[in-house]
């Protein structure tokens, strides 16, 4: 059962639909939580920029395993966007977090946050390339890919949303 | 004489208070190890008496192949209404829980076919019936010239040849609701219970009509008796289900749309199950071993403080115990890969929880509301995943805060 087979060929409206409300929904929830407990419009430019980005990354690292290494991307595959949804939610989360602790601080610039996430995102780079090596060599083919996928999507969005923080968050 | 004097022990309340906390933090301190020991594998071995074994619901997978073709003969729009057909397969297989599911279309000689694909641990005369019945809901009252009491052709009351047909289908009716009423034996069974759209003025006269007369719901052809009550317009019909699983099965495939198309069952194919294997043995040993290299190459670095690797470290063993340990102890069915991923995934939320104290709420709160999503609008695996972590991220912050408690203490009573 190929996935990507059925999804370009025979997704019924319903399969197309439900996932499209799931993932939309996410989105949705997310970036609307974030804006509210912000109430800044920079943040919430940055989480969207950063959720488009891995979700883009998603789908080109399915196809690249697809393509290249000749895997069937079956039902289990459904799960990387959400893992990469949520190890996402847990980077931005810790700029969000951080930027409630200080915002009302004398003198905060919101600049300043750019130091401390940057530090907090090169420990979960470091954690996660640790976790996800490692674990690579207990597990099958199919969990391999679906954690790679995911790990690696996750960690290009940080880095480019870090990089992106530079002209948003000014 | 000389008499004896014996010195007074005074016990003071602060000692006597440090001595039940050092017995409450040994008795926590058994209870953290026996999780860890129930936990890991093969610890199963420890015990005849108790199997702490992991359910592997590899076993409990099958997969087949049906093929559907369709009767397009009186339909004006037949790639809309296989369209619909295949739309309503899936939303059934999907409400019921299957995991993996594939529907597609082919023609073959002007034939139109449907071919489903599953992969499912769950129960297969279920799944089969959501599949293999269109279930065509059509309201039948009784034909005047007909015995329906012949003894000898006992199947004339089921057969829906010998009704008239009337105008209500399942579109004339808002919902059907499974639930449990008393029968005519006074004990409780499955009804289905009808309930129509506002204003549907039609099916109202027809109630009151055919008052204290017996009509039907004919099925697929398949008629089930209905006496219609004189005092109240209600209108139930029994359901043959025996349990709640079947009630639910009659739930769905009630409420997941209207096929407008008939079909048959051409051929059936079993296949074997592809699932991932992985050896939980194997996966348990290398989660542990990865838990204690990273935690030692993050204190070798000296780039985080000692006191917050421990914090995530001992409550990154505790979560992933307990869950273990609670999945061996009720024997829950899992599936291994999954279950893989779940534990990676928990072990890299804990650290950043642990790590980033002002930002723990709303890591907590964004992830949560991620996994419930996913247990709302998901299905298969997806759905199991995100509701494990759910859980999880509840048993991990309790964990967090257990932890700060136990290690306060343990550094109180030992004095360091």
């Amino acid at each position: 059962m190929t996935l990507l087979n059925n999804l370009l060929q025979n997704w019924s409206r319903y399969e197309i639909y439900t996932e499209l409300s799931l993932l939309l929904s996410i989105f949705v929830i997310i970036l609307l939580t974030i804006y509210l407990v912000t109430k800044n419009r920079k943040m919430l430019l940055l989480s969207t920029v950063a959720y488009v980005v891995a979700s883009l990354l998603n789908i080109i690292g399915i196809f690249l395993v697809h393509i290249l290494l000749k895997i069937e991307i079956t039902e289990v595959f459904r799960i990387i966007p959400i893992i990469t949804y949520i190890l996402l939610a847990s980077n931005i989360g810790i700029l969000v977090g951080f930027y409630i602790s200080r915002k009302d601080a004398k003198g905060f610039k919101i600049k300043s946050i750019r130091k401390e996430y940057l530090s907090d995102s090169i420990k979960q780079t470091v954690f996660l390339v640790l976790l996800g090596a490692s674990i690579m060599l207990f597990t099958s083919v199919q969990t391999k890919l679906v954690i790679s996928i995911s790990i690696l999507s996750t960690l290009l969005s940080i880095w480019f949303t870090y990089w992106l923080s530079k002209y948003i968050l000014k | 004489m000389k008499k004896l004097k014996f010195k007074k022990i005074k016990i003071k309340q602060k000692s006597l208070n440090g001595l039940f906390r050092y017995l409450f933090l040994i008795i926590i301190s058994a209870a953290i190890l026996a999780t860890v020991l129930i936990a890991l594998p093969l610890t199963e071995r420890l015990s005849s008496s108790v199997a702490y074994d992991l359910v592997n619901k590899k076993d409990l997978y099958w997969s087949k192949e049906y093929e559907l073709q369709l009767e397009t003969e009186d339909s004006k729009e037949i790639q809309k209404d296989i369209e619909k057909t295949k739309s309503i397969i899936q939303k059934r297989l999907r409400l019921f829980g299957v995991e993996e599911s594939s529907i597609s279309n082919y023609e073959q000689d002007g034939i139109h076919s449907i071919r489903v694909s599953v992969q499912t641990s769950k129960s297969t005369d279920i799944v089969d019936t959501l599949i293999k019945s269109p279930f065509l809901l059509t309201i039948v009252t009784r034909k005047d010239d007909f015995n329906y009491e012949d003894q000898e052709d006992f199947l004339a009351p089921y057969l829906e040849e010998n009704y008239n047909k009337t105008a209500f289908t399942r579109d004339e009716f808002r919902n059907i609701h499974i639930t449990k009423l008393k029968n005519s034996s006074n004990e409780y069974s499955y009804f289905a219970l009808f309930k129509t759209w506002p204003g549907k003025n039609e099916w109202e006269k027809f109630v009151q009509d055919n008052a204290g007369e017996t009509v039907g719901t004919s099925i697929d052809g398949f008629v089930t008796p209905v006496q219609i009550p004189t005092d109240q317009s209600l209108f139930a019909a029994s359901v043959s289900a025996q349990d709640k699983e079947q009630a639910y099965m009659i739930n769905i495939l009630y409420n997941s749309g209207v096929i407008p198309l008939n079909y048959n069952t051409t051929n059936e194919i079993s296949k074997t199950p592809d699932i991932a294997q992985t050896n939980y043995i194997k996966l348990t040993e290398g989660i542990l071993i990865t838990v204690v290299l990273i935690y030692a190459y993050l204190l070798l670095v000296e780039k985080t403080p000692k006191e917050t690797l421990i914090k995530s470290g001992l409550s990154t063993v505790i979560t992933v115990s307990a869950w273990i340990a609670y999945l061996k102890i009720t024997e829950t069915h899992v599936d291994i890969f999954l279950l893989s991923i779940l534990i990676i995934t928990l072990i890299a939320l804990i650290r950043i929880i642990t790590e980033n104290t002002e930002s723990r709420i709303v890591v907590t709160v964004l992830i949560a509301l991620i996994a419930s999503i996913c247990s709302l609008l998901g299905s298969g695996y997806v759905k199991i995943f995100a509701f494990d972590l759910l859980t999880l991220m509840i048993v991990a912050n309790i964990s967090l805060s257990f932890c700060v408690w136990y290690i306060a203490n343990i550094r109180k009573s030992l004095k360091i």
